[in-house]
């Protein structure tokens, strides 16, 4: 199974993303990451238990939209398919700041190594590379390229100019 | 003006090891082309025609004179010796060599500057009034939520990857010189009758292949709520903005395709749920910036000692007269002026400056000016506090540096980008056209009977010359391969912003000034006393330019 960086430290990926589940009996044991809408209908059905379910939220989704069904997940994934595709930075900063949710914030797919303290200070803290060619270890680095921001983030919620 | 603390000077040490590393990475092919280019264009590197381009910030135009010494220095040893003023007061290296860019940006953050949002889908250079902290006709400085903005969008991790690039401009006084209402933002700030400060704020402005004036959406929001309510108009752009054609994907498109009630009810759902956060500025540190603003050591003169000082001089000296009548501005202290540095003389690339020229300047700003310059959008440097009784003997030091041509604000300061010669998007040339105008109209009388007239110039539709808001504006179009130019007349940047219309069928380059003349002709005929062009052309509409102009091409 591809690496997985989570909290700043390499792991095995334990998740299963089903994209196009077709029905809730069909799901497979074990941890599922489901995309949203597909929760969202069938959320009456779904009787896996929180520590297994996680949902997909995509570029186009209204991350506003998984406010009901955030306490029955652990894992939020926002999947990038191009990254300059910038729409999940605010997704995510929506998920934790305004709905607050405090389990894992998964990026999946086509972010790159140089966005990773950005989406970290947007709120993510679990990164899942969709390109199997990069280095996870060396993409670590890329966390620390600054240790120091002007402005709020989810990491660092108070500007710099409250800590001068 | 601001000074960098450790913490700005931390950050920055941090982004040029951060690209150093980026560029390291994609030299050794380990970084691929397509994903080193938005991380090379958020720091200010473009590949153009004949060389990589570096754009260099001037947060809202103000520089000290160790800062042009040190471009002086890397014009001198990265490049070719010169470099170029923006549109949007930035400055330009047109040679560097990609290797050597990691240095270049270590030399710069040594004086506390850098290249960092001066190109890319993010939030670009904020630009300013050249005249910020000295105009007459301002109610509040407005460098200081500048200053405010410039830290808050610097490394904003949630903007970097915008549908677009986005670019915000202040102002603070009377005549907008900021061209607030063609920015994605534009501000204003203002006091209200309870002498509060807050801002007007305009959005969707902007020029480009779409030239669209921006609308308000706030008559008045509290200088404290500015960054929140910043952060909440781009986060509505970032999740709805066009993702799919660039071309349509500005906030001015978002905004005309919602309506800018229904932008705004958007807008303001977001604000109410983030206008109480930690980003909320306090007042203390709205008053920390503005520490960095204070005056400086004006010394205490008197306005007709300082005229009466230079009076006899001006008198035996025409030349000076309309030097200072047209280069040099009042200023809102006694026995002050601004003073203009043309960079359109006739025969160099309009804002174009070189290493030694730079080095003059600084020289200049530290004898007369408190070490500190302006860049202008239109492309010239200003020293903003230079006593009035110095102004005889700082016109010669100008003359003998090449920065006294007497036309600020007249048909041959023109507003002009670097066009097909460098650009790699440009369907035509500029400069040269630029140039052939100058030379066209080298007679100062006539020009001074003309009076003010903006003549803005662009190679292509991407409008960095402004031509849509040009009283007088050039746009350089491909026809088959041919370099052709279409006219507009009627552009306006300031208060009563609007856009060009054109005049018909576009020119060859041979033709461009003889059509300019007749063009002149026919305001010079129409034209009442008092009205400058743009005013006649309000008053008679294009029908009469366009008769004659292409009455006689025929």
């Amino acid at each position: 199974m591809p690496k997985l960086i989570n909290n700043g430290v390499l792991e095995e990926n334990v998740w299963q993303t089903i994209s196009e589940p077709t029905d809730v009996a069909s799901l497979p044991e074990g941890k599922v990451l489901l995309p949203l809408a597909f929760v969202q209908a069938n959320i009456d059905e779904i009787t896996i238990s929180k520590d297994n379910l996680g949902i997909i939220i995509l570029p186009a989704d209204a991350a506003e939209d998984s406010a009901p069904l955030l306490d029955k997940v652990s894992v939020v994934a926002f999947e990038f398919q191009n990254f300059m595709d910038g729409r999940g930075f605010s997704q995510a900063r929506i998920v934790r700041e305004e709905l607050g949710f405090e389990g894992e914030v998964r990026a999946t797919g086509q972010f790159i190594r140089d966005q990773l303290l950005y989406l970290k200070r947007c709120g993510f803290n679990a990164f899942e590379f969709g390109d199997e060619s990069v280095d996870v270890e060396a993409a670590l680095a890329s966390l620390s390229d600054f240790t120091e921001y002007y402005q709020a983030g989810v990491d660092e919620p108070k500007p710099l100019y409250q800590r001068r | 003006m601001y000074v960098y603390d450790q913490h700005d000077a931390k950050i920055l040490s941090e982004r040029v090891a951060q690209f150093r590393g980026q560029t390291e990475r994609f030299l050794a092919g380990e970084l691929k082309e397509e994903q080193f280019l938005p991380l090379r264009l958020q720091n200010g590197l473009y590949v153009q025609r004949l060389a990589p381009m570096l754009r260099i910030n001037v947060p809202y135009g103000m520089m000290n004179s160790t800062q042009l010494r040190r471009l002086a220095h890397i014009a001198r040893h990265y490049d070719k010796g010169y470099c170029h003023i923006s549109t949007r007061q930035n400055v330009q290296f047109n040679w560097p060599d990609l290797a050597e860019v990691p240095d270049i940006l270590a030399e710069l953050a040594e004086v506390g500057m850098h290249a960092t949002q001066s190109s890319g889908n993010c939030i670009r250079n904020t630009t300013s009034d050249q005249f910020a902290g000295i105009a007459s006709d301002e109610s509040v400085d407005p460098r200081p939520y500048c200053e405010m903005i410039r830290q808050w969008s610097s490394f904003h991790p949630e903007f970097a990857f915008l549908p677009r690039k986005f670019k915000i401009a202040v102002t603070g006084a009377d005549a907008d010189r900021a061209a607030i209402r063609v920015h994605d933002i534009g501000l204003r700030v203002k006091k209200n009758d309870a002498g509060e400060v807050g801002f007007q704020v305009f959005v969707g402005g902007g020029l480009g292949r779409t030239p669209v004036i921006g609308q308000e959406i706030c008559d008045f929001l509290p200088e404290n709520d500015l960054l929140t309510y910043l952060e909440a108009i781009i986060r509505v752009y970032n999740l709805n903005g066009n993702r799919q054609n660039k071309y349509k994907a500005r906030i001015k498109i978002l905004v005309r395709a919602l309506g800018i009630d229904t932008f705004k009810e958007k807008v303001t759902a977001q604000w109410q749920r983030m206008k109480d956060s930690y980003t909320k500025v306090p007042g203390e540190e709205i008053d920390r910036l503005k520490g960095f603003f204070t005056t400086p050591a004006y010394e205490s003169l008197s306005e007709t000692d300082s005229t009466q000082a230079i009076a006899s001089f001006a008198e035996d000296n025409t030349a000076f007269k309309k030097w200072m009548d047209r280069n040099t501005q009042q200023h809102k202290v006694a026995g002050y002026s601004a003073v203009t540095l043309s960079l359109k003389p006739t025969g160099v690339a309009p804002g174009d400056i070189t290493d030694s020229q730079l080095e003059a300047i600084a020289d200049l700003a530290d004898k007369y000016s408190f070490g500190e310059v302006r860049t202008t959008h239109e492309q010239n440097i200003v020293l903003a506090d230079v006593k009035t009784a110095d102004l005889p003997e700082l016109w010669q030091a100008l003359k003998d540096n090449g920065f006294a041509t007497p036309n600020i604000g007249m048909l041959t300061d023109m507003i002009c980008c670097p066009g097909g010669d460098f650009c790699s998007l440009a369907n035509a040339k500029s400069i040269p056209i630029a140039e052939d105008i100058q030379r066209t109209f080298d007679d100062w009388d006539y020009l001074y009977d003309l009076g003010p007239i903006d003549l803005n110039l662009s190679g292509c539709m991407n409008a960095c010359g402004h031509h849509h808001v040009g009283n007088i504006g050039i746009l350089g179009v491909d026809k088959k391969g041919k370099e052709f130019y279409q006219v507009q007349l009627g552009g306006q940047a300031g208060n009563d912003a609007s856009l060009g219309k054109v005049l018909g069928p576009a020119f060859t380059r041979e033709e461009i000034p003889e059509v300019i003349k007749t063009i002149l002709d026919i305001y010079v005929n129409q034209r009442t006393e008092e009205e400058h062009f743009v005013d006649t052309y309000q008053r008679i509409g294009l029908e009469p330019f366009k008769e004659r102009v292409y009455a006689k091409a025929n």
